[in-house]
């Protein structure tokens, strides 16, 4: 008896469950083991059709033996879900053109569609086109907006895909991240004198560049693009960045460095132990610094306040050294900023002080650390020798930036609007009413969760402390907390009786 | 209508739906029809269904008294496997698998399907096996524990042979961990892989423990943003170095593990505690290390600091044999004019796939997923143990039954990886005396 009872409980927590999930974002489908019907007919869409009713427009992105990955968007927030098989009655699927080679590959919400990509090469050739007859192929990512939101990882791996896709040999980063602070009427301009030596969500930017490009493009030196970054204002996170390739040139105002607290930033406790967390740090950044042409002392100089670095002229070439300068033709770039030394206020107002090394146009191209100064993109094509018989084949690029841009403002909106929601949901009455507030609640929290999911990378630690948003260990926001409300809610309502 | 007939009405209804869903709930039982039998090396049969396999681990879902478990079966523990094809397989309710997705299950799993080549004999084979990854995890004694390593020793024997002219590249990608993790590490290294394989290192981020448990690995390689060393032991923060006896335990240890790589312990000290050191390279190229920054003629590590080596820097000391971003750059350092890379060529990685190496990725997956989930399992546990000690005896078996799944699903956790035992427990005795209790508890609930 006992048997059966537990068995009848347990059959009705999953039947209710079941029908909470369906009508959240996040949520699955009721899920019975028999195999789907598919069809292939209509236009526009995709569309699955699940067992329970419910249907689901989008675009089907990937699919295997089993499940089916849908793109879709809802409330203006583009999210990406994959099904089973055995939850759908029936795949509807839309007009399209052919899948690409490139499209099965992993994607995050501004992954090119298939029907939507106008390639200039075939996709099949991808990778492997150089300059062909037309001349060399390039793709043009302008990284405009705060580093770690609008600047992100997904987008540049899109953006990075698309690239690959279409035959791109020449990846141009336009660095121009917003060396601000604040949100919105708040924000204004950081000055020289702020620095923040911020490298996690550099290292997943970069991990864009030195890990994804060679597993899609090819490991060997000659199948890996050729990487140029033109800075504009590279300040703060955003200066580890450039460091990943010597081709590298400087807008006439451009600014790379704003990372020299990393002394401070570790806070008090047992010297050894900060210089162990320091020595990391900064090789960490070296190792990004040994891929772009940067010497160790540059780095050094531009990271420790306390370092003096000085540079002498041998042969026409740069030889840095710590010290202060001794001879005649020996500069000093960088002094020890303590006491009589320390930047003062005026120069700082002008960019000129010292404490640190901050790399404008003049100072880079001065120290062979920039390429050169160019003013516009046209230049820059020029100098590339890419003006001409240069084709782009960015297209889409401005879509998967924008296209992130919007869908995180969005997101951030919708997930403000539902936390407050939340607050407001009073789970009271009858017993009915009680389940339909804690149904309500689940939704939401699924709906939360799927923002999260997607979109989570792109919103600031700063802005979730904001907003009530808990942070995991890596700083992003904590989708088990809401996770484990969702469970507490599930078992008050099992708890709950007529 | 009086109260009383509607009562009765009500209850009447209600027991028929409950009778109703009961038989649906039967049908449900993922073990109502399964036949599939584990059969373990100690004699123990498990009927159920097989729910997942990987990397020889089987998890099979077994019903014993109506009560739900799933056990996760190790390659070790397992005899054989019994198969039931024509038990139809039942799926988890959505609700829970929705939220299995980014709990207890991996996530996003990595699909590593992919074409294995042919191999050809006499051309020495070699793979590559990570110990550590950024997307899953890497913190030693955790993603990077000696366990599952030696776990991979038999795939590796098989997949590079035992002859010894396989070659074995470890891949490290880690910010440190557990110090005692790393003797375990060091000892499995040692005394388990060299003997087998030509040990290689492929140093990427190797920083605190991980640089410490490979340095037992003569044969060193860096990515060109690889980095090794800070290796000061410290307690929870900044404010707590270890010190006095417990200092001079690791230097100790450290200057045995060096000798085993056959690297001067001057240079891992360096490592250890802010100790200055300079280094001259004679005309045969032996690298001779001065403990002060002044002595040699070059500064390894400055005054005051804690020594991490980056890719020029290690290769400047001979530390680093070379300098190597792709399998081919590295097979060309190690002098090797042909090599066969053992795996499944897989799209996003830049080496072949190995089934060792799937195995250590989907360990990590695995740690991870538990990792995230461990915190609301407990969690919902205390709340579904705490809600059957509240409930009338007809609603109790229920939250027992739920009770007891969360408590099996916390146990396959601390299966899978268990030095999480460790973190949670503080050790094995610990963990046994708390599931013990609440095996007793759960018991007594149902009496």
């Amino acid at each position: 008896m006992r048997r059966k009872h537990t068995a009848a409980m347990m059959a009705l927590v999953a039947g209710m469950t079941g029908l909470v999930g369906v009508c959240g974002l996040g949520g699955a489908t009721p899920a019975l083991a028999q195999s789907s019907a598919t069809r292939v007919d209509g236009s526009g869409p995709d569309t699955l059709i699940f067992r329970n009713g419910n249907t689901l427009k989008g675009e089907i992105v990937s699919e295997t033996e089993k499940t089916v990955k849908i793109k879709s968007t809802t409330n203006g927030i583009t999210f990406e879900m994959e099904y089973p098989k055995a939850d759908l009655l029936e795949i509807k699927r839309g007009t399209r053109a052919p899948e690409s080679k490139g499209a099965k590959a992993d994607t995050k919400p501004t992954a090119p569609a298939a029907a939507e990509v106008k390639s200039e090469a075939k996709a099949e050739d991808a990778g492997t086109v150089g300059a062909g007859p037309d001349g060399t192929k390039y793709y043009y990512l302008s990284l405009k907006g705060e580093f770690g939101s609008q600047i992100s990882q997904t987008p540049i791996r899109d953006a990075v895909d698309d690239a690959y896709k279409n035959g791109a040999r020449v990846l141009i980063f336009e660095m121009d991240a917003n060396w601000t602070q604040g949100e919105g009427e708040m924000t204004q301009d950081k000055k020289a004198f702020q620095q923040e030596f911020s490298m996690s969500r550099a290292e997943r930017i970069n991990d864009v560049i030195l890990k994804h490009i060679p597993s899609i493009y090819g490991s060997a030196p000659e199948d890996r693009p050729q990487v140029v970054f033109w800075i504009k204002n590279a300040m703060g996170g955003a200066a580890f960045v450039p460091m990943l390739s010597c081709d590298r040139y400087f807008h006439p105002d451009g600014k790379m460095g704003g990372i020299g607290n990393l002394t401070e930033m570790m806070g008090t406790g047992s010297e050894r132990v900060l210089e162990k967390w320091r020595g990391a740090a900064l090789q960490t950044a070296m190792g990004f610094a040994n891929w772009g042409c940067m010497p160790e002392i540059v780095i050094r100089g531009m990271a420790r306040r306390e370092q003096v670095v000085s540079v002498r002229y041998i042969d026409g070439k740069p030889d840095f050294f710590e010290g202060y300068p001794s001879n005649p033709g020996e500069e000093l770039l960088t002094d020890s900023g303590k006491e009589s030394e320390q930047d003062t206020i005026d120069q700082l107002a002008r960019w000129q002080g010292n404490d640190v090394i901050t790399l404008t146009a003049d100072l880079a191209t001065k120290l062979q650390l920039s390429k050169g100064t160019v003013s516009t993109k046209g230049e820059l094509l020029e100098t590339l020798g890419l003006s001409r018989n240069g084709v782009a084949v960015d297209q889409r690029v401005e879509k998967i930036f924008g296209g992130w841009a919007d869908g995180l403002d969005r997101a951030k909106t919708r997930l403000l609007r539902i936390l407050r929601d939340y607050q407001d949901v009073r789970v009271e009455g009858t017993w009915e009413e009680r389940r339909a507030a804690r149904g309500r609640q689940m939704r939401m929290l699924d709906e939360i969760m799927t923002i999260l999911r997607q979109y989570g990378e792109g919103m600031l630690p700063r802005w979730c402390f904001q907003n009530g948003i808990p942070l995991n260990e890596s700083g992003e926001p904590d989708i088990n907390g809401y996770l484990n409300e969702k469970d507490k809610i599930k078992t008050e309502q099992q708890l709950d009786k007529r | 209508m009086n109260g009383k007939r509607a009562m009765s009405r009500w209850n009447m209804t209600r027991w028929l739906m409950l009778c109703a869903l009961a038989v649906v709930g039967l049908f449900a039982s993922p073990s109502a029809f399964a036949a599939d039998k584990v059969v373990l090396k100690d004699g123990t049969v498990l009927t159920g269904t097989i729910v997942r396999e990987t990397s020889g681990i089987v998890w099979i879902k077994t019903t014993t008294g109506g009560i739900e478990t799933e056990r996760m079966v190790l390659p070790d523990e397992l005899k054989s496997v019994e198969r039931d094809a024509g038990a139809a397989k039942t799926e988890a309710p959505a609700e829970e698998k929705a939220d299995d997705a980014a709990g207890d299950q991996p996530a996003n799993g990595i699909k590593l399907e992919g074409d294995e080549p042919e191999y050809k004999p006499g051309v020495p084979r070699a793979l590559v096996l990570t110990l550590g990854d950024e997307q899953n995890g890497h913190m030693v004694g955790v993603y990077m524990t000696a366990e599952i390593v030696r776990r991979a020793i038999p795939t590796l024997e098989k997949e590079l042979g035992t002859d010894r002219t396989g070659i074995l590249v470890l891949r490290v990608h880690s910010g440190g961990g557990m110090l005692l993790e790393l003797q375990k590490l060091s000892d499995v290294i040692e005394n388990e892989l060299k003997p087998r394989f030509r040990v290689v290192g492929w140093i990427d981020h190797a920083i605190s423990a991980a640089a410490m448990t490979m340095h037992c690995v003569e044969e060193i390689y860096f990515t060109t943003d690889g980095e090794y060393g800070g290796c000061t032991a410290f307690a929870g923060g900044a404010d707590k170095p270890v010190e006095g006896f417990a200092l001079e335990e690791i230097l100790y240890m450290m200057e045995k593990i060096s000798a085993r790589g056959k690297h001067d312990p001057l240079l891992m000290r360096s490592m250890q505690i802010q100790m200055p050191l300079s280094a001259t390279i004679d005309e045969n190229g032996n690298v001779k290390y001065f403990p002060d920054a002044t002595s040699g003629e070059m500064v390894v590590n400055p005054d005051r600091e804690v020594l991490t080596l980056n890719a020029k820097s290690a290769e400047r000391i001979k530390f680093s044999s070379g300098r190597a971003d792709s399998i081919e750059e590295l097979a060309k350092h190690m002098g090797l004019p042909e090599v066969q890379w053992v795996g499944k060529r897989v799209r996003g990685y830049p080496w072949p796939i190995s089934k060792a190496e799937e195995m250590q990725i989907r360990f990590r997956e695995q740690t991870k997923a538990d990792q995230a989930a461990e915190g609301r399992l407990w969690e919902s546990y205390g709340r579904r143990l705490a809600a059957a000690q509240a409930a009338q005896e007809r609603d109790r078996a229920s939250f027992v039954g739920q009770a007891r799944q969360n408590l099996e699903r916390i146990k396959a956790i601390f299966r899978n990886n268990p030095n999480l035992k460790l973190l949670r427990f503080g050790g094995e005795r610990q963990y046994r005396e708390w599931l013990d209790e609440q095996e007793r508890i759960l018991r007594d609930l149902l009496k």
